[in-house]
């Protein structure tokens, strides 16, 4: 069977099948899991070093498993006869808490595209900006572009979006961002997208951070408290807290992105007190 | 022309009260980029730019403005001249 074909097949039972076609891959990911795939080792411990071996090893099965999921999600999210709303949300996130005008920062954690599910449902216009990827029918996207005077157009007409009472989505653990704000998260400095703390300042609007998580077949939205404007800084740092408690609680949710939005291939951090690499 | 003239007083003086350090003492030409190779603001700055000439001038939205292209400190002395 050609891939095209094979895609067009996986993209028809995901969007008429969601539960089944989530449940196979997550079987699959059982099956597999013994051969060693998903998030390797070093990249988990760069993030999470007091795992224990067996620890390491569920997890980087648990991560196997996560990613054939998205892979049926982002197949079914692209059928043209996905049922809506696709895939079934747990949980209790209530849109209805969400208030416009309001940020909200996203990450490259979990189940990402699946966060369109509680978008499409708040109670006012929904801007998200993204660089790629697929567009929902129910929301607005915004092209952010690669440019510098694109960004800004971007952002213009975000401010727009939310003085009008509306929302805007956009990630936060984007390095792909030249201007950014320094954090310490799980340990060590990094660096999150500084669009979404200067959107909240300039608006006078909250910002609240999301993420999504697997609850079996079904999709769990996590919401943050919401982060009252002002300081960018301050913003940036009480979101890396809650992006660092989420991560913890849910470390099934990591994925290569969100590694690599952080740090690429650099080394992993030390231990408080472990002595540094050799000099040369 | 006296419309242009004073537009252009309230952009510049924009710009210096928001970063005195970076332009007080800046030659600032209509034909300087806002961004990167002429006044090097980055989006950022450039929308909190537009947004303190749209609180100061009044007018137009910048948004249009902005889709346009890379934008001149031409452009949005023009802009505000206009509306």
């Amino acid at each position: 069977m050609s891939r095209p074909r094979a895609r067009l097949l996986l993209q028809r039972a995901a969007g008429r099948h969601p539960r089944i076609a989530i449940g196979a891959a997550t079987a699959l990911g059982r099956v597999t899991g013994p051969l060693g795939l998903g998030l390797d080792e070093a990249a988990i411990r760069r993030f999470l070093p007091a795992l224990s071996p067996a620890e390491v090893t569920r997890l980087r099965r648990e991560t196997w498993t996560g990613w054939l999921r998205l892979r049926v999600l982002e197949a079914g999210l692209a059928s043209p006869t996905a049922r809506w709303p696709y895939p079934p949300l747990a949980g209790d996130a209530d849109p209805a808490l969400l208030q416009p005008p309001m940020v909200l920062a996203a990450f490259h954690v979990g189940p990402l595209p699946a966060l369109g599910i509680l978008l499409e449902q708040l109670p006012g216009e929904v801007l998200v900006l993204q660089l790629s990827g697929n567009a929902r029918k129910r929301l607005v996207v915004g092209w952010t572009g690669t440019e510098e005077w694109q960004r800004a157009a971007a952002l213009r007409r975000a401010v727009s979006t939310l003085r009008a009472g509306g929302f805007v989505v956009l990630l936060v653990d984007a390095n792909e961002f030249p201007t950014t704000i320094d954090v310490t998260l799980f340990g060590r400095t990094t660096r999150l997208a500084r669009g979404a703390f200067a959107l909240a300042r300039m608006t006078g609007s909250p910002l609240v951070p999301i993420a999504p998580r697997w609850r079996g077949s079904r999709v769990e939205i996590t919401v943050g408290d919401p982060i009252p404007p002002g300081d960018e800084a301050a913003m940036a740092v009480a979101t890396a807290g809650w992006l660092e408690r989420f991560v913890r609680a849910n470390p099934q949710t990591l994925g290569r992105m969100f590694v690599d939005s952080f740090w690429g291939d650099d080394e992993p951090p030390r231990a408080p007190g472990a002595p540094g690499p050799p000099s040369a | 022309m006296a419309d242009r003239i004073r537009t252009t007083a309230v952009v510049h003086e924009t710009l210096i009260g928001t970063w005195p350090l970076r332009f007080r003492d800046h030659p600032l030409p209509d034909d300087a980029l806002l961004g990167s190779g002429g006044l090097g603001l980055d989006s950022i700055d450039t929308v909190e730019f537009l947004l303190a000439c749209e609180e100061r001038l009044g007018g137009r939205s910048t948004e249009e403005l902005l889709s346009a292209g890379p934008l001149h400190l031409g452009d949005v002395i023009d802009h505000f001249s206009r509306a």
